[in-house]
């Protein structure tokens, strides 16, 4: 299957925010009880809708990662560094809209930017396949071509 | 993983751990030290060609300089110089280069690679046996049946009283267990050991992509004349503007010619005016300067050196424009040399102009940054004019003359670090109370290491402000900020050490009985 850099960030984008919403219905179950179904469903739907723009800055990150002169592996910790940036950067730009500095220390936004953080890490983990053909689609060159420096 | 990945690995997690370890709720002191030493070190034994690199060994020697003003003096600007010059290091040790601003770009290379540097030393060689994906196993199959059960969990222990306690029971202990691992490995403790592990892998490894090494080394110092084609000059900007400008003289066989002309009766305009503005500088200025103070000496100098740094530069940029192309070649540019040299010195009479104008602000009104700030920018100007005269008359490419001012512009910031700005002002102010009026809000707000210099002149802030009606109590404010310093001190260990801080602690301590018998 030919797999675009657009096609690869969407499904990371997608089964990040799913597994943002399971991971948070799982605190919210552990906290409410069964009410955090609920939460979790909340979480999917409203994750989705305001983390949708933040397409226009992961699809870049993965199409600039197969450019970059580095094997696959560094390539994917390269795009999951850089994704993790975004969403710091994405909770930096949201604490300064409603509170006027970047960062604050507020210990349940800790957590919650924690969780985003582990939900692109699972995220990245399974679509190391998907970054995989990426790369090899786009004729990735020998580790040995490489000089070490 | 071959070798040379396992040594830089081993270096890239020491340095991390190193860095947690003795920065962790300190500030910098002799833990700058500690941890420079480690880099320095790391950085000459992974890449030995920096060893016999003239430029790394100057580099080195203003870095160890700002390094000991940290120790010294512990100012914002020694902690800045230090950073500069400690990334500069590593992008000369790591990469060719003979230009600051090409290094710059290099080591922000570095930084963006950074986790795509670390991992590549975790690599192993690939194997062409299929590899098992037992963590993408585990997460597509145990991943629905735990949400699952975690979802009857729930429901279960809402119906069940009994199971909900032995299952309050296990959730308890786990919640203890997180805890205390927590209170020994706290979350900010973990990021500061990953912030640790990115500034050191930054510094240490090399990025692959070296665009801005390849990209200087087709930069020379020294214009070269290349033949372009008439077709190919007729699609830069460039020549659109000179077009735009100059009509249907920027064309044909005398373009040359015509553009000479252009630049030769633009310099004797801007020197004819120039040379009004200098006279009458000279008259009032230089020699026959009376304030009276009734005209704001603000205004004059706020004003006047705003935009007489703005002509400087403007100038400067106007020269570059000028000796942009043919014309460093052209063989009748005799005049057009001699008019920009005659501009460039009149401008140099400007930025002493300038520099009278702050020197009185000082006289009046006592020390402020602004205006040591002004004093650094005229020298960086003044070395910006003489490099532009070289690049005339030597006919030295952008490249040099970008090249050398930032080589200007580090060096003075490396000596600017050996001056405790604060103690200077506050003691310059201070010592010129009788002279000077003395601004207590600006005078409190500089940073501790003047703090026993206020302490010793409390009674001048006494004066000052009964004198001033300020609404705000500053000897009050002084004590306060003292109070908070030591407490501050104390939780410090060590590590944060630095004279200026420890001069500062031990005046302080002493210092408490006499002012408490003062007070009383």
């Amino acid at each position: 299957m030919q797999v675009s850099a657009a096609w690869t960030g969407i499904k990371i984008w997608a089964v990040t925010v799913f597994f943002n919403a399971v991971l948070v219905c799982i605190g919210a179950c552990w906290e409410e009880g069964i009410g955090g179904i609920l939460i979790g469903f909340g979480g999917l739907f409203f994750g989705s809708l305001i983390t949708m723009p933040l397409l226009g800055l992961i699809i870049p990150v993965v199409h600039l990662s197969r450019k970059l002169p580095y094997d696959t592996p560094a390539k994917i910790a390269w795009v999951g560094f850089w994704l993790a940036m975004i969403i710091v950067g994405f909770y930096a730009f949201g604490n300064w809209l409603f509170d006027g500095k970047f960062f604050s220390y507020d210990i349940d936004m800790i957590i919650f930017n924690s969780v985003n953080i582990l939900a692109l890490f699972l995220s990245m983990l399974v679509n190391r396949g998907s970054l995989r053909r990426l790369n090899e689609a786009a004729g990735e060159k020998p580790m040995s071509t490489y000089t070490i420096h | 993983m071959n070798n040379n990945s396992i040594i830089k690995l081993t270096l890239v997690t020491a340095g991390a751990f190193l860095f947690n370890l003795v920065f962790w709720q300190e500030k910098l002191g002799v833990n700058t030290l500690l941890f420079d030493a480690f880099v320095l070190s790391a950085l000459l034994y992974l890449y030995p060609k920096a060893r016999v690199n003239a430029t790394v060994w100057w580099l080195i020697l203003g870095h160890v300089l700002c390094l000991a003003m940290i120790v010294a003096h512990n100012t914002l600007l020694s902690k800045f110089a230090f950073a500069i010059t400690l990334l500069l290091v590593a992008a000369f040790a790591e990469y060719v280069h003979r230009s600051a601003w090409f290094a710059s770009g290099s080591v922000l290379l570095n930084f963006v690679m950074a986790a795509a540097s670390f991992t590549e030393t975790l690599t192993f060689k690939r194997k062409k046996v299929p590899r098992k994906r037992i963590i993408g196993r585990i997460i597509r199959f145990g991943f629905f049946p735990l949400v699952i059960a975690i979802v009857f969990l729930s429901i279960y222990t809402s119906a069940n009283e009994v199971f909900e306690q032995k299952v309050y029971w296990v959730l308890n202990g786990l919640e203890i267990f997180f805890h205390n691992f927590f209170y020994l490995f706290s979350w900010e403790r973990i990021l500061f050991l990953l912030l640790g592990l990115f500034i050191t892998a930054s510094i240490l490894l090399k990025s692959r992509l070296d665009y801005f090494s390849k990209k200087e080394t087709g930069c020379n110092d020294t214009l070269q004349r290349k033949k372009i084609s008439w077709r190919k000059r007729k699609e830069g900007a460039f020549f659109t503007f000179i077009e735009l400008v100059m009509g249907r003289f920027a064309r044909g066989i005398l373009a040359l010619k015509n553009e000479n002309t252009t630049g030769i009766i633009s310099l004797v305009l801007l020197n004819l005016l120039l040379l009004a503005i200098n006279a009458i500088d000279i008259n009032y200025l230089w020699f026959n300067f009376n304030y009276d103070g009734s005209t704001p000496l603000y205004k004059m100098v706020h004003e006047g050196t705003e935009w007489l740094i703005l002509s400087i530069v403007l100038a400067m940029a106007i020269l570059l424009f000028f000796f942009k192309g043919n014309l460093n070649f052209y063989q009748k540019n005799k005049w057009l040399k001699y008019g920009a040299t005659a501009w460039i010195i009149q401008n140099a009479l400007l930025v002493f102009s300038v520099w009278l104008r702050d020197y009185y602000y000082i006289y009046y009104h006592g020390l402020a940054y602004k205006r040591i700030g002004v004093l650094f920018f005229l020298l960086m100007v003044l070395v910006g004019l003489l490099t532009v005269l070289a690049k005339i008359w030597l006919k030295k490419t952008n490249y040099f003359l970008f090249r050398v001012n930032a080589w200007a512009g580090i060096t003075i910031l490396v000596l600017s670090t050996t001056i405790h700005w604060d103690e200077l002002i506050a003691g310059y102010n201070l010592k010129h109370k009788d002279s000077i009026a003395v601004d207590l809000p600006f005078l409190l707000s500089l940073s501790n290491k003047t703090l026993p210099l206020l302490d010793k002149n409390k009674a001048v802030i006494q004066q000052e402000q009964e004198k001033h009606f300020y609404r705000v109590d500053y000897v009050k404010l002084l004590k306060e900020r003292e109070e908070k310093f030591l407490n501050y001190q104390r939780g410090l260990t060590w590590l944060s050490w630095n004279y200026a801080d420890a001069s500062v602690k031990n005046y302080l301590q002493n210092a408490k009985p006499l002012t408490i018998t003062d007070k009383n």
